[in-house]
């Protein structure tokens, strides 16, 4: 879908039509709940924030000023409502709800898969928030260190470091020697 | 195993196609959260409007009238409140007599 499309489809929104909006949703549910579950670590949890993004995103739609791209800006309103609700969130609920979700969902995978997971989350929820979802936005290659710098406030500088060291901590993590960045 | 990618996928995987049931779910709790700021902005109103009238007396006795000089008012307010009640009712009661035309022109 084309940018003009999108920008169709935002008008059509801002005037109050659902149905512009569900195919809005469509088009960026993907990258927001591949961003949320990767910090959150919990699939449902995830899925949670970002129906609340998305429903924040419709009512201040109207501040949306195109400047960026509406998925970075969508992102930026799920970081936020991650923020809130990890601090009212005690770390050890989190990790509990983390590790329970692990044994419940990923059943089918491999032993050593299940471990190197588990892992991962423990090194993930040891990181600091902000480089936390600075690695969530850009180790998948939904975003790039431009959007991730817009989507959580940072210098653009602040985020490849974050990027950077967080990735080391996670190849750490499983026993992978460091790969410099390239 | 030290692949980007690899990471993010035993981080969490995205979503392969859009899902309709997240798209629903999230247009649900959009129209939700639409029903309950109108419904708090409703009982602001009413409640801005009961004290407004509840002020009137109090108002009007702190600035020296009294109901004989107050009735004409109280008249007019009375019959604009009934003509109001009377026009919901046409248009909302039971037997909804103006619903059509209410349709027709659209008014919520």
């Amino acid at each position: 879908m084309s940018a003009g499309d999108e920008a169709r489809l935002i008008g059509l929104a801002r005037g109050g039509d659902y149905a512009a909006f569900g195919r809005l949703v469509d088009m960026h549910q993907a990258a927001v709940r591949a961003f949320l579950r990767r910090v959150t670590g919990n699939y449902a949890d995830a899925d949670d924030l970002a129906q609340e993004a998305f429903a924040r995103t419709w009512d201040v739609l109207n501040r949306f000023d195109g400047t960026s791209s509406l998925r970075t800006f969508i992102c930026g309103v799920a970081f936020q409502y991650w923020r809130r609700a990890r601090r009212s969130q005690s770390r050890r609920e989190a990790r509990e709800t983390a590790y329970a979700d692990l044994s419940e969902t990923q059943t089918e995978e491999s032993p050593e898969r299940a471990g190197q997971r588990l892992a991962l989350r423990k090194a993930m929820d040891e990181l600091p928030e902000d480089q936390r979802a600075a690695l969530a936005l850009c180790l998948g290659q939904e975003f790039t260190h431009a959007e991730a710098a817009e989507i959580l406030s940072l210098p653009l500088g602040t985020v490849k470091s974050h990027v950077t060291r967080g990735r080391a901590r996670l190849q750490a993590a499983l026993g992978v020697a460091e790969k410099s960045d390239e | 195993m030290s692949d980007d990618l690899d990471l993010a996928a035993l981080l969490g995987e995205a979503p392969g196609t859009p899902d309709p049931g997240f798209r629903f779910d999230v247009l649900s709790l959009t129209a939700e959260r639409a029903r309950r700021r109108e419904a708090r902005q409703r009982a602001f109103g009413t409640t801005v409007l009961f004290a407004l009238v509840g002020l009137i007396f109090p108002v009007a006795h702190a600035l020296g009238l009294g109901l004989a000089e107050l009735q004409p008012l109280v008249l007019v307010a009375s019959v604009l409140g009934l003509a109001y009640v009377l026009a919901l009712w046409t248009l909302e009661g039971p037997r909804a007599v103006l619903a059509r035309s209410r349709a027709l022109l659209r008014i919520r």
